[in-house]
């Protein structure tokens, strides 16, 4: 990979027709939008994203879609105030922000008339913000820091093109790792997903910075459904998130995961429910993944939230809380460190933010305690640089999310002594064996949406188990099924007794809210490294049942002709 | 052998549908409706009916803007959609349930993707799992529906729920499309696009060229086997400026067809040069105040009036249904039009005067053949639209239960024809307006002419009344002077506009588009003749406030130093 640098004033050199486009408009804009009396713009924005992508989506070895595509995407962001109140931060569905499709050709006066509409509807939004954001805090006294840091002017250009994606590969992978589950007749049903795509991110804004930079993303999702006899539906999943083919396991090495989901879905059918479990719990594998990715990520982000407006009584609402310093979040020893840019090859690495900001490595844990938080440009009383963690979904604020994580215990033990202890921790609850959970769902692909109105239901606070057995002293392991977690939030982590062997990075996509169902392919990829773990006392519900079929399942003999 | 189950009231057999083994899509389906309703036989609820419908849509477009491609797209999706129905052919799972509430009430339809490859059984093995979601949820609904009629009062319809149809086959050959992401299609509708920059009044602008072709297969327990292509293309042109009031205006120029064979550069520009003149026209237009007066609406503004005030009302489903206001449902043999109006409902038929009509069709989506449906004679109403649902006097169906895939059907518009005897020219039409606007000592009158679609009312919870949306107005002064303007919309009540009916031209228009109604959106046509109405209302249209944009549009090419390159 080649880059250059130029420091530059104003607006830095230009890279394509496309970023040369935004940056003429930009500088028009800049001079010359003013409504009436309203403030002009004192700073500009454009994320640019250029990407192509394929996917294939199959079943039982054939073919249920496939969809090619190509898009130019623009975010513009346009504030207008100043530096220390402006249009932005605060919690409205529009805040000057734009998101527009761009043409596909480089035709210089196609693309400067599309952006010539969205850059005067961005600033007559931020206007319109910003009165309301006046409104909103006349009277009181807003917070002193800067709305946003300043970055010095930077021209960084990744000079390598954005390489080609290939619809042959996504088809024929889908097809031959589909085949291997349709080997399994017994299975509801079952789905393969092959996404692959490149794109280069430009960022370029009116302090003269412009980064570019070539990303490449593969993401195969597998699913396998089966009814078990009374009727509960089992779902199980696979996810590999890569940032190339080369990242990705062998294809036998795939199969045989494939399989092992398979396999793991039709025995649950007759495996038994477990009643309601209260005691130690070993997380494994994905499983402590999803534990800490779901746990942490809002213990990390340091972004403050967006200012609310007042209620109509003039109080304001309540505020949201946020990540701090100091909190002890883990057990003695455990650091937690994020590097994006260390591993240049890892999911969810990279070389600028979304913002344009080099990312830096933060160590955000130590010793179980939060030493550091991961920031935007958007600074805090405490917090005043950003460590180029500013990433979103859309049009959503730019906040700072995780990317690159290790979690890391000082000491380690076998998994053998990880169930001893377990096990030891269960005949104190009069149990003679332990629940280890494999494999959670991930966050972004979860089917459940939990909301309360009331403390009659507690919320899980974890996605649901989709592998969990119970397991005696003498390793014998037998799975269960039915199970979610009851009432789990960050002070379970603080519960961690042993930590087991630390597993190399896995690939997730997530987003700035961690909201459910992002769907397997939307987001933004993170990766994280983490041990398995065992926490002290967990508490877990059995349930199942459900509408089982009526008629019986099509085969091959049952033709029209019988 | 399959015995089929039927009530008292229709005594029929019908065999077990032969299997096509040339057509993967149409074998699975045969090969599931059989073994599913045979098996279903020996519950305590079998089913006496079934649909299963797959829907295959291949669909292409391009999309310029500028001059330049903004996108460009194809896709496959097959969808199945299956109809069980339990009970018997009088009282069945789809009875209204009277106060029931939307959300405790169960679907009566069933919709899924399926694979768009030719394995016969994962595609069976889709559709056996709606088919069983279907049938547990209609048993269950039964149940409910039984329990409904205890408690409330008998529907003033005492239809059945269903009727019988004969079993037939109907097979089209599946045909392919050429493929329209053609460097020759991209430098044509670049072209075209780049038109629109001669023109500083339009913001934004697009041109699309899209393609369709659909193909359905039905089975059904009656017999019934189809397959039927639909190709459908369509170039249109897109245009929006704002007026120096606020008021955002938008022109689309379009043309349907069943294929691109007859279409070139000039077939573009020239609907690029309509939809720029008239938004030019428009922007400079004065917004007219409310008024009431006579008016002609020009051929296609006609055949969407008569679409959605009268179309709908003679939609079968809605004379028994108790929340509908039933505006027609008592008015059969009785005038309701001046006696030299004439409308028919004719899906068969392929084209008007060398149109291409979105309403053809040669079965409905009950496995029905299309037909023929006289809905006026000489002023007076005859019928109605039927689907498979009876109503009072309507026992059968005459081919008009249609869907957009996923939802049920109901009694939908095809090709609405509206002729009249004693037609005049258009001249003499206008004549006779001006004399009008004299007669009743009015200022204008108004000529409607292009519409961009419309809506109405038909329960009982809301006015029944309808508003059409024109396009482009004039109002016609007495000395015959016409003058363009903008901002209106014509309302109205049904049975007072049909007898305000005074004259119609010897022109007809073709109004072709989409329909959206409680089935979802299908496919419609409309053709009507200029008409001269004694009395109009319109009102002014809700319009936007924003200011046109701050800067002007960039016309050349600046570097990022200022200055022009």
């Amino acid at each position: 990979m080649m880059l250059w640098s130029i420091i530059g004033l104003g607006l830095a050199e230009t890279s394509s027709p496309l970023v040369e486009a935004v940056q003429v408009e930009m500088k028009r804009g800049m001079a010359e939008l003013q409504l009436d009396t309203q403030p002009k713009p004192y700073w500009m924005e454009a994320n640019i994203i250029d990407a192509s992508y394929t996917m294939a989506h199959t079943s039982n070895g054939v073919l249920l879609f496939q969809r090619d595509n190509t898009f130019r995407r623009v975010r513009l962001d346009v504030r207008v105030g100043s530096i220390d109140f402006d249009n932005s931060n605060l919690d409205t569905y529009s805040r000057g922000v734009e998101m527009m499709w761009l043409p596909l050709e480089d035709n210089p006066i196609a693309l400067r008339r599309a952006l010539w509409l969205g850059m005067d509807d961005a600033y007559k939004d931020a206007v319109d913000t910003f009165s309301q954001k006046e409104s909103s805090w006349e009277n009181r006294e807003y917070p002193k820091r800067a709305e946003m840091l300043t970055l010095a002017s930077k021209t960084v250009v990744d000079s390598e093109l954005k390489p080609p994606i290939d619809n042959t590969w996504s088809e024929e992978t889908s097809l031959s790792l589909s085949s291997v589950l349709a080997q399994y007749a017994d299975l509801d049903s079952n789905e393969v997903l092959v996404f692959e795509k490149s794109y280069v991110e430009d960022v370029v804004n009116t302090e003269g910075v412009h980064t570019s930079e070539v990303h490449t993303q593969i993401i195969i999702h597998a699913e396998s459904i089966a009814k078990a006899e009374d009727g509960s539906r089992i779902r199980n999943t696979r996810s590999w998130v890569v940032p190339s083919k080369s990242s990705l396991p062998s294809m036998d090495e795939l199969s045989l995961e494939l399989q092992s989901m398979a396999e793991w879905t039709l025995a649950l059918r007759n495996a038994p429910i477990e009643d309601n479990y209260l005691g130690p719990v070993i997380l494994e594998n994905t499983a402590a993944v999803e534990v800490f990715r779901q746990l942490l990520h809002p213990q990390l982000s340091g972004t403050p939230p967006a200012s609310a407006t007042p209620n109509a009584d003039g109080t304001l609402p309540r505020s949201i809380p946020t990540a701090r310093l100091g909190r002890r979040l883990l057990p003695f020893g455990w650091d937690v460190v994020d590097d994006a840019s260390s591993m240049p090859k890892a999911n969810g690495s990279y070389l600028y933010d979304a913002q344009g900001v080099t990312p830096s490595r933060v160590q955000l844990v130590s010793d179980g305690v939060v030493q550091d938080l991961l920031m935007s440009r958007v600074p805090r009383s405490d917090f005043i640089n950003s460590t180029g963690h500013a990433r979103a979904v859309g049009s959503d604020r730019y906040v700072a999310f995780p990317s690159v994580v290790s979690v890391t215990p000082k000491k380690r033990v076998s998994s053998r002594k990880m169930t001893r202890k377990a096990t030891q921790l269960a005949k104190q609850t009069g149990s003679d064996y332990v629940l280890v959970v494999k494999h959670i769902e991930p966050l972004a692909l979860t089917e459940d949406f939990e909301i309360a109105f009331s403390g009659d239901e507690q919320l899980s606070g974890l996605t649901m188990p989709t592998e969990v057995v119970r397991r005696y002293s003498d390793g014998r392991e037998d799975p269960v099924r039915g199970l979610r977690f009851v009432g789990v939030d960050r002070r379970v982590l603080k519960d961690i007794v042993l930590a087991g062997e630390q597993q190399d990075f896995i690939g997730l996509m997530d987003d700035s809210s961690g909201r459910y169902m992002l769907g397997p392919t939307n987001g933004r990829p993170v990766s994280w490294s983490v041990p398995s773990i065992l926490i002290a006392e967990m508490e877990l519900n059995g349930q199942g049942g459900g509408d089982d079929y009526i008629l019986p399942a099509p085969t091959a003999e049952t033709t029209n002709n019988d | 052998m399959i015995a089929l189950w039927l009530s008292a009231l229709t005594v029929a057999v019908a065999s077990p549908l032969e299997v096509d083994s040339s057509d993967t899509v149409l074998d699975a389906m045969t090969t599931e409706l059989n073994r599913s309703f045979e098996y279903l036989q020996q519950e305590d609820s079998p089913p006496y009916w079934m649909e299963l419908a797959v829907t295959e849509n291949q669909s292409q477009n391009l999309t310029f803007a500028d001059g330049a491609l903004t996108a460009q797209k194809s896709e496959t999706r097959r969808e199945v959609d299956v109809d069980v129905r339990v009970g018997d052919w009088n009282l069945d799972n789809t009875h209204p349930l009277i106060d029931g509430g939307y959300f405790s009430d169960e679907p009566t339809h069933f919709n899924d993707s399926v694979p768009i490859g030719d394995d016969d059984l994962l595609l069976r093995k889709y559709i056996w799992k709606v088919v069983d979601q279907a049938y547990r949820t209609s048993v269950r609904r039964l149940i409910k529906i039984e329990s409904n009629r205890s408690l409330k009062v008998d529907m003033e319809d005492q239809s059945n729920d269903w009727s019988p149809t004969e079993g037939f086959s109907h097979l089209e050959a599946r045909t392919d499309q050429s493929s329209i992401h053609t460097e020759e299609w991209k430098d044509l509708l670049r072209t075209c696009s780049a038109s629109m920059l001669e023109h500083p009044n339009i913001l934004a602008s697009s041109v699309r060229l899209s393609q369709d072709m659909e193909t359905r297969w039905i089975v059904t327990t009656d017999g019934v086997q189809v397959r039927e292509t639909r190709p459908h293309v369509r170039i249109s042109v897109m245009t929006s400026g704002i007026a120096e009031d606020g008021m955002e205006l938008n022109t689309y120029e379009y043309i349907d067809s069943t294929s691109t064979k007859d279409w070139n550069l000039d077939t573009c520009l020239e609907l690029a040069n309509t939809a720029s003149y008239f938004l030019n026209e428009l922007i400079e237009a004065p917004v007219v105040d409310p008024f009431v007066g006579p008016a002609i609406l020009r051929g296609k503004a006609a055949a969407v009036f008569f679409h959605e005030i009268l179309g709908h009302r003679i939609e079968g489903h809605r004379q028994k249904d108790e929340n509908e206001g039933q505006t027609l449902t008592d008015k059969v043999g009785q005038p309701i039009f001046p006696d030299f109006i004439n409308v028919i409902d004719d899906p068969t038929r392929v084209e008007f005067a060398g149109t291409d009509l979105n309403g053809h069709y040669r079965v409905d989506d009950e496995g029905v053949r299309a037909q023929s449906v006289p809905i006026v004679d000489k002023g007076v109403l005859q019928g109605f639209l039927m689907g498979r649902s009876p109503v009072e006097g309507f026992p059968a169906s005459n081919g008009h239960g249609r869907r957009q895939t996923g939802y049920g059907t109901v009694a939908r518009q095809g090709n609405l024809v509206v002729s009249a005897d004693n037609a005049v020219s258009y001249d003499t039409l206008k004549s006779q307006l001006i004399e009008e606007i004299n007669r009743q000592n009015k200022p204008f009158g108004l000529i409607f002419d292009d519409i961009s679609g419309g809506f109405t009312f038909t329960g009982r919870n809301s006015p029944n009344s309808y508003v059409v949306k024109p396009v482009t107005v004039w109002r016609v002064y007495p000395d015959g002077r016409e003058e363009m303007v903008r901002g209106v919309d014509m309302i109205g009540t049904p049975l007072i506009t049909f007898s305000r009916i005074m004259g119609a031209s010897n022109e007809s228009q073709v109004f072709n588009g989409m329909c959206g109604a409680e089935s979802g959106w299908v496919p419609v046509s409309a053709i009507a003749p200029d008409l001269l109405i004694q009395e109009v209302e319109i009102q002014r249209r809700a319009k936007d406030h924003d200011k046109p944009p701050l800067l002007n549009a960039p016309t050349q090419i600046e570097s990022t130093n200022g200055g022009a390159q």
